[in-house]
């Protein structure tokens, strides 16, 4: 009946955005644009399941690979709006913008040629923009949010400079822009100009997934923008943008051997300060923006790998890792958002006011640190395994120094819920409908951890 | 099936006694009793199996668990296992009935952290998969860094970070071997498994093969602890709760000398044999730099970790040494010191009841004056020196022994430091128990019927192994067979 | 008729780009940095156009439509953004914000 059911989850969200336009503004009722939000994002999740075959035109891509993260970018913009739902009373806009945002990382997971990928990429970040600086009429709030959001809109419009100058350079080079023809080697005859081209599209990776040198935003981003919008960040933007340039590296030229090793040591790097730095943090979301500067690292090594030798287990990898990743994030933001509260002190002895959520946030933080029992584990099993299989044995050693800092800060914190002080009594809803959410990713992830071989194969088929 | 059960009993116990706290108090102590006693009444049914087979494995268990890794549930329980797990849950046991009376905050808490140890350790001496025993190891230390960090005296919070730092590197260590163990192997034969009894057989190139056996080794060190790599243990023994140092000493060493031994001999006993020398001259080391220690040390629990580090220097030369007796030794001197220990930190802690202090310069003259905790201390510290009549004799015996035929003068210089031995415990002995006395405040409360109960348990246990030892070594004799033929094989 | 040699269109949307990146780091102006942040986009589109020219392709001039339009998206929310910035701190300064550190 319908021609081309693949692109019927993009069409849905199209759809819903355009009634959300129009029923804001006739009618502000924040329940109402809320409903609608929901179904429309579950409509376009259930759609995915209508997909039979792939599907290849010129601009855009659909297989099973970016479907995947289809439905984990789907599942979190689900998420993070009803975290925002309880977190705000009255915020039809920021349901508009989630919507916006989704749509464009979507966009850029499924792009396989230039303007596909750069709309999307601005269209994801242009709607972020709004909602970091969001503002609560709350002067000490909306200071910091404004500060991080110049900060990150200055810096990631930069990185989209970079990105369209390295594309350029290549088109000039190549004559196409399509990634899917860059059949191409770096040999002798490439000139100066490819190469400068690919340093800026690297750039621009190490600025939007923050690797280290180009790391400074994202500490403050992480700490100025409302829970659920963090959440939203550290998930979909970090998801649509590391798969996007996947996308883009396989069907890059080979990188020379000298471009691997400076990855090489940016990867060292990245993992080893982004658990260092967050040692001495106080902020619980601080400590969270390092830590996904340190998850990043674990993924980067596995485009190192893939520069040797492109195989499936590396798609896997970065599947499992991306899944696991995805929702200890959402399940810890969820926790702050419905706490509202981000200094590490507010936190103590929590086990003995709220031993539910304490429970469940050790169990994320656990999964993050990566110990057994949890999702965690299963990703760094993989990670260890990726750098195992190609023989990266500096890189080997710095993920395991990396994993042990990192799980002794998310120990500190733990160790903070646990602390036998006498507190007053928080004042939440627990009935509310992000506790039910929380209290079933963690289930998930113990799930995950303890029975892991359904959800491998399932993933195996995606990949 | 049995195994399954031995494995997760610990875990639902601690989970038990924690909901229970809500509730009553009582519930959740008696759940965590009652717990034990079930382990104790299957870990004796399985002796009662081993007596009774030929077979090397006694019981076994096998289910696939992630099929993507070749990762098999895969329990199984021979002579040694079955020797550690016995010691476990005894010393798991004793620390439950003591803690009755000590642990006053977070009851139900505390006891899910220490079933959880326990639990753990009984599946990292049951498991037969490599990712499993990782798997087990890790957990391990959590529930550990709790204790220490929520029932420890002064400092506990530096102290658990430093314990944490340690046995943290040696978990990454242990992870990165095993991980690049299994990928060498799946390069040979193209089958990616985790298993034990296949990586057995595995055929890994020598240098690989030296550097991943350094590898385990350097891992087990830092757990045992070996003498550079020790600092930690006596910073944590002297902040601790008195029972969380029993569940150190007593458990938490022995899971290292088993990993080497299980591991390090099983899995390479080639590069093992190599490197037996540098290992034992390690382990030297370590017993003339713990005995010294020792013999300077003022505060009895930071005494007892020297001492401990001591002695395991006899146990590293035992196990490297891999023959049957020395073998058979090294386990026995791992059971029984870890028995005598036990008692000694007991004691330790009763006196400090007593006199609000571990510092030995404010003791003195105790003798006759606080009942019996005297006289326990006396053959406690008898036992720890290695008086014949006590399963230490045995051990340090039997490893000496053992080592004599192969390596004569590294048997000589070790045997010497048995005298390092005599000269600080009885210098302890001396100095807390004669002389005058220095301490005003003098509480003279009498044993009660439990802690009278307790130090009893462990001196009959140490006195049986001493005078009839043979009932350890017929649980271990048919796999210490299996493991030293193999390293026979190499000389 | 002699052709410009392609080298030179480079270097000069790279001299471009570079004065962009130069600008943004240096000037604390937040006007001035928006101006920057075009002129680096700007630069870009121009080796689009350029290299659409070369091999006789309309992609690189779409190319340079779609950047036009972003630009103007990301401007205009820049420009929202400093009108939030001129209400709270009476300034363009961006050195004035200093709240976040760590």
């Amino acid at each position: 009946m319908i021609k081309n059911a693949q692109i019927l989850p993009i069409s849905f969200l199209f759809i819903t955005l355009i009634i959300l336009i129009i029923t804001i503004s006739f009618n502000r009722k924040n329940l109402i644009i809320f409903i609608i939000t929901i179904i429309g994002l579950l409509i376009s999740l259930l759609s995915i399941f209508l997909i039979k075959h792939t599907l290849f035109y010129p601009l855009i891509m659909i297989d099973n690979y970016s479907l995947f993260y289809t439905f984990l970018i789907l599942i979190s913009a689900l998420y993070c709006s009803i975290f925002s739902y309880t977190y705000l009373n009255k915020n039809e806009e920021v349901y508009m913008l989630i919507i916006c945002s989704t749509i464009g990382a979507i966009l850029l997971v499924l792009s396989i040629h230039m303007t596909t990928f750069f709309i999307g990429l601005e269209l994801m970040s242009i709607a972020l923009y709004g909602l970091i600086i969001y503002l609560r009429n709350d002067k000490d709030n909306d200071l910091k949010a404004l500060e991080s959001g110049i900060k990150y809109m200055v810096l990631s419009s930069m990185a989209s400079c970079f990105l369209l100058f390295g594309m350029a350079l290549l088109y000039f080079y190549y004559g196409n822009l399509t990634f899917t023809n860059y059949y191409f080697k770096l040999d002798d005859n490439t000139t100066l100009w490819t190469i400068i081209g690919i340093v800026l599209i690297l750039i621009s990776l190490g600025f939007k997934l923050s690797i280290i040198p180009f790391h400074s935003y994202t500490p403050d981003l992480y700490e100025g923008t409302m829970p659920p919008i963090t959440a939203f960040i550290a998930t979909v933007t970090k998801i649509s943008v590391f798969v996007a340039f996947m996308r883009l590296l396989m069907i890059l030229p080979n990188i020379t051997s000298f471009l691997n090793n400076v990855l090489t040591i940016i990867s060292i790097v990245t993992i080893l300060f982004g658990n260092i730095l967050a040692l001495k943090q106080n902020n619980l979301k601080r400590i969270l923006g390092y830590s996904s500067i340190a998850n990043l690292g674990y993924l980067l090594t596995v485009i190192i790998a893939m520069q040797m030798h492109i195989c499936k287990f590396i798609l896997e990898t970065i599947n499992i890792y991306l899944l696991t990743y995805t929702l200890t994030t959402l399940g810890i933001f969820g926790i702050i958002s419905l706490i509202n509260n981000e200094t590490l002190s507010f936190y103590k002895g929590l086990f003995w006011s709220k031993p539910d959520l304490a429970i469940v946030l050790t169990i994320m933080l656990l999964s993050l640190a990566g110990i057994p029992l949890t999702a965690g584990f299963i990703g760094k099993v993989y990670i260890f395994l990726n750098a195992l299989n190609y023989q990266l044995w500096f890189i080997l050693i710095s993920i395991g120094i990396g994993n042990s800092i990192g799980i002794y800060y998310y120990f500190r914190i733990i160790s903070f819920l646990y602390m036998n002080v006498n507190k007053k009594q928080l004042i939440f809803d627990l009935n509310s409908f992000v506790y039910y959410l929380v209290l079933s990713l963690s289930l998930f992830i113990l799930v995950f951890g303890l029975f892991p071989q359904n959800i491998i194969s399932l993933i195996r088929v995606f990949s | 099936m049995i195994l399954l059960c031995f494995l997760f009993i610990p875990f639902i116990g601690g989970l038990l006694s924690l909901s229970f706290e809500k509730i009553n108090i009582k519930y959740s102590r008696c759940s965590a009793l009652f717990t034990m006693i079930i382990l104790l009444v299957l870990s004796i049914y399985l002796c009662y199996l081993n007596l009774n087979t030929t077979n090397i494995w006694v019981v076994k268990y096998r289910t696939i668990w992630i099929d993507r890794f070749g990762i098999y549930l895969n329990l199984a329980v021979d002579g040694i296992s079955l020797s550690m797990v016995l010691l476990s849950v005894v010393l798991g046991l004793l620390s439950i009935i003591c803690s009755f009376k000590e642990i006053n905050k977070c009851i139900g808490l505390f006891y899910f952290n220490l079933l959880w140890i326990l639990g753990s350790i009984i599946g990292v001496f049951l498991a037969m998969d490599l990712f499993l025993f990782l798997f087990f190891w890790e957990i391990m230390i959590f529930p550990m860094y709790f204790i220490i960090s929520m029932w420890g005296s002064a400092y506990k919070e530096q102290i658990a970070i430093k314990f944490f730092i340690y046995t943290q590197i040696s978990g990454v260590i242990l992870l990165i071997t095993i991980f690049t163990l299994v990928v060498s192997n799946f390069y040979v034969t193209g089958k990616l498994t985790f298993e034990y009894q296949s990586l057995v057989n595995a055929q890994i190139g020598d240098k690989v093969g030296v550097l991943l056996m350094l590898g385990l080794f350097i891992s087990f060190a830092i757990k045992l602890p070996i003498f550079p790599l020790h600092t930690w243990l006596p910073d944590v023994m002297a902040k601790n709760p008195k029972y969380g140092s029993l569940d150190l000493i007593g458990i938490l060493i022995k899971t290292a000398a088993y990993g080497l031994l299980r591991l390090n001999l099983g899995l390479f006993p080639k590069q093992s044999l190599s490197f037996a020398p540098y290992a034992m001259i390690v382990g030297i080391i370590s017993i003339y730099y713990g005995a010294v220690l020792a013999f300077s040390q003022r505060n009895i629990k930071r005494l007892m970790a020297y001492s401990s580090i001591s002695h395991m220097g006899y146990v590293l030369i035992g196990i490297f040494s891999s023959n049957i007796l020395s073998l058979q030794g090294a386990i026995m001197f791992v059971i029984s010191n870890t028995l005598s220990s036990a008692g000694l930190i007991i004691i330790s802690g009763l006196l400090y009841e007593r006199l609000n202090t571990f510092d030995i310069r404010f003791m003195g003259g105790l003798f006759g004056k606080l009942g019996a905790i005297p006289g326990f201390a006396l053959s406690l510290t008898l036992a720890v020196l290695g008086l014949p009549g006590t399963g230490n004799f045995i051990g340090e015996f039997l490893i000496l022994l053992g080592n004599f035929k192969l390596y004569p003068k590294i048997t000589i210089i070790s045997s010497l430091g048995l005298i390092l031995t005599a000269i600080y415990s009885l210098n302890l002995i001396h100095k807390v128990y004669y002389g005058k006395t220095k301490n005003k405040a003098l509480k003279n409360i009498f044993l009660n019927f439990s802690e009278v109960n307790i130090l009893s348990i462990i001196l009959f246990l140490i006195f049986i192994s001493g005078f009839y030892p043979q009932i350890i070594f017929d649980l271990s004799i048919k796999s210490i067979t299996n493991i030293a033929q193999k390293t026979m094989f190499f000389y | 008729m002699t052709l410009i040699p392609i080298d030179y269109v480079f270097i000069l949307s790279l001299i471009l780009f570079f004065i962009g990146i130069f600008g943004l780091l240096i000037r604390r102006n937040i006007i001035v940095i928006f101006i920057c942040l075009e002129i680096m986009l700007n630069s870009s589109a121009y080796v689009y156009v350029i290299s659409g020219e070369y091999w006789g392709q309309p992609d690189g001039q779409v190319m340079f439509i779609l950047i036009m339009t972003v630009a103007a998206a990301e401007i205009s929310i820049g420009l929202a953004l400093l009108i939030q910035l001129q209400k709270n701190l009476k300034s363009f300064d961006i050195d004035k914000f200093s709240r976040l550190k760590g």
